[in-house]
């Protein structure tokens, strides 16, 4: 395990990071909610506990990890959806701290929600839901130009221009998703959050919208963080890969590095989980199982979030959370046990 | 003889808008001890088919003459409702996609436990308890006695599919049907459901029909593959078959548009256009509208089914095309004559 630690960082130490200032950085980011549990008593339930990252111009940032671990609260409080109970945010270097500076920012960030059918207003026209953001933010002098800048964001996304008085409704599940990105691109944006866009299509039609997330990019210059559960696509569309479990995250690495190495016992199981669509492979594979399910936030475990449904777990798991470190360059694992488990 | 075999499955649903051909000419067979995978996007009839069998289709659909269902030789369409008590939950058990839509919230997981087994089987309160008891443990839920007690509420989504399988397999069916049993749930959870499936079906030799729309649990789980296309069968063979030498464009497309599993950098091929309007069927194949290889007889014509090889079989023009350029189809009669003008006349354009 060493050995192979060794040769990782060795390679990447000739590599060395250039050191430009990320255009998102999140640090220490906690997100909670009071949940109340009798008439005057109330919990705070830990949906995010002090998740740091940092996404660079161009990057996509994949964010996987379980129904209930807290991937989508990262999205929404990252573009103060939700106001953060703690932790630091960053754009181009400049902390956010104002009202202010949070409309400044949502001039350039935007998001991508997963529902096609509840994220569009049945009530307005394709026109008026892309229009929206150009309203608020007041992108055009004239209504022809209001128009001009609606049909040639459809253009992008490849939406017919004879369809912008027309319902959400009248659309199909991969269409609507089309409209959801051209609204996110109206304000011109640097960075979007995608919250699993794809989960609820069909495969054929996945690959379509994947493939657009793609090319807008590589034309626009675009950063991501891509929240989604299908680890395939997410390998596919990102960069680096960030796996959180119960609120906090376990592991950090390039995209390919993660799933041909995880380090953490966590993503070993998950990446050993994803269903192969090779049967030969698929039948060979050795699924690590885990054991149980994922403890409710509210009742979270003390120390390490995964020690128990962890093989190697220890009483140190239990005594304190284990540091988010670096073990070789950009891998970055929080876990006592790291030479049991690997 | 197969277990079960369908024949020319057509279940149609009757809208004020017209008639809706779910499930369009449906044959296949499926022997005891088997896995089988239907796939296909959403509206392809894959889940249509596995209700027909089971006859629990909403009042405006049809299962329509000339369809035949044999259960061990016995013949289920048109046996009337009678039978069919007999037949479900008893022979042939069904999981659905959603747990928690599947269990009563109102009644505790022992009674809607004991209540499939005593209506099934002719088992006493007690010995039902009993039985119930042992089907949680089969499915690795801890402490069952305590476990029989509490609401649906009280388990997560894992627990309950779980729960809901130990309902199905309570009366040792002979045939599982499986709709979509894993995708509600997280990839963790999804392998423990697969895994438990995959043991149990070879403790009690019972076969399965898996619905999915995930290639890689078909890759995992089955031994044959139906693939579906708005309503009928476009592809059908072994899974080795299916995924190493797909011989139907749908399929072919399909496999192009799924991001491999060497994770190398390459753009996904995704099938252009949506999925067909079934209230519009066109003449030919269903698929030509968004098939890239299409030629003129697909527009027209609808494809017979073809032989492969003894494993496979395939509904695609393009293979008699191949089968007449490398001289494996001769023409025999008249009718693949006439095809193989009219294709001859579109590859000289």
């Amino acid at each position: 395990m060493s050995d192979k630690l060794d040769k990782v960082s060795a390679q990447d130490a000739v590599a060395a990071p250039a050191t430009e200032t990320p255009l998102v950085e999140v640090k220490g980011l906690k997100q909670y909610f009071n949940i109340n549990t009798g008439l005057f008593k109330s919990k705070p339930l830990k949906a995010v506990d002090g998740v740091s990252f940092s996404i660079k111009k161009g990057e996509t940032l994949g964010l996987v990890g379980e129904s209930g671990c807290g991937k989508t609260t990262v999205g929404r409080t990252l573009l103060h959806l939700y106001k953060p109970t703690a932790g630091e945010i960053y754009y181009n270097g400049k902390k956010i701290v104002t009202k202010a500076d949070v409309d400044a920012f949502r001039k350039k960030a935007a998001m991508v929600f997963q529902d096609p059918y509840s994220s569009l207003n049945p009530r307005m026209t394709v026109s008026d839901i892309i229009g929206e953001p150009l309203d608020i933010h007041k992108l055009y002098a004239t209504k022809e130009e209001r128009t001009e800048k609606i049909l040639e964001l459809m253009d992008h996304v490849g939406l017919n221009s004879e369809h912008a008085s027309r319902y959400a409704h009248e659309f199909s599940g991969g269409q609507r998703q089309r409209i959801g990105i051209a609204r996110a691109l109206a304000i011109n944006p640097d960075f979007i959050v995608c919250d699993e866009p794809v989960s609820a299509l069909d495969v054929s039609i996945q690959a379509q919208v994947i493939n657009m997330f793609d090319e807008l990019q590589d034309k626009m210059g675009l950063s991501y963080l891509f929240i989604a559960h299908d680890l395939l696509v997410v390998r596919h569309i990102s960069n680096r890969i960030a796996v959180m479990y119960l609120g906090k995250m376990v592991e950090l690495a390039d995209a390919n590095e993660i799933y041909s190495h995880p380090l953490h016992p966590y993503s070993k199981a998950l990446m050993s989980a994803v269903p192969v669509p090779d049967p030969k492979i698929a039948r060979a594979n050795q699924r690590i199982a885990l054991g149980g399910d994922i403890p409710s936030p509210l009742n979270a475990p003390s120390g390490c979030p995964f020690r128990t449904r962890c093989p190697y777990a220890t009483e140190q798991c239990a005594a304190e959370m284990p540091e988010f470190r670096e073990v070789s360059g950009g891998h970055f694992v929080a876990c006592h046990n790291l030479d049991k488990a690997n | 003889m197969a277990l079960l075999e369908v024949r020319n499955l057509q279940t149609s649903f009757f809208t004020d808008a017209g008639e809706v051909k779910a499930v369009n000419g449906v044959s296949f067979d499926l022997e005891r001890g088997k896995v089988l995978g239907i796939v296909g996007e959403s509206g392809s009839g894959k889940s249509v088919t596995a209700y027909s069998i089971m006859q629990i289709l909403a009042s405006t659909a049809k299962i329509k003459e000339g369809s035949s269902i044999k259960l061990d030789g016995q013949e289920l369409v048109g046996s009337g409702e009678k039978v069919m008590r007999t037949i479900r939950g008893n022979k042939v058990a069904i999981i659905f996609q959603d747990p928690m839509t599947s269990l009563n919230p109102t009644y505790t997981i022992g009674h809607q436990l004991m209540e499939a087994i005593m209506l099934h089987t002719d088992r006493n309160r007690a010995q039902a308890k009993e039985r119930a008891i042992e089907m949680l443990r089969l499915v690795n839920i801890n402490e069952p006695e305590k476990r029989m007690t509490q609401y649906p509420y009280e388990f997560s989504g894992g627990m309950r599919q779980r729960i809901v399988i130990a309902m199905a397999l309570a009366c040792e069916p002979d045939i599982l049907i499986a709709d979509e049993p894993t995708t509600a749930l997280d990839v963790t959870i999804q392998a423990q459901i697969l895994e438990l499936m995959n043991s149990l079906q070879k403790e009690l030799g019972m076969a399965i029909i898996m619905i999915t729309h995930d290639l890689g649990v078909v890759a995992q789980m089955c031994d044959e593959v139906i693939v579906m296309y708005a309503g009928s069968i476009c592809e059908q063979g072994t899974a080795d078959e299916i995924f190493y030498n797909p011989c139907h464009e749908y399929t072919k497309g399909l496999m192009r548009s799924i991001p491999t599993v060497s994770g190398e950098e390459e753009t996904l091929q995704p099938i252009t256009g949506t999925p067909i309007d079934l209230l519009n069927m066109p003449t030919g194949c269903p698929f030509a509208p968004r098939c890239d290889a299409a030629m003129k007889i697909c527009l027209r014509r609808c494809p017979e089914n073809m032989d492969i090889n003894s494993d496979h079989r395939a509904k695609c023009w393009m293979n008699v095309k191949q089968g007449v350029e490398d001289g494996s189809i001769t023409l025999a009669s008249g009718e693949t004559a006439e095809q193989n003008t009219a294709e001859g006349g579109e590859s000289n354009e």
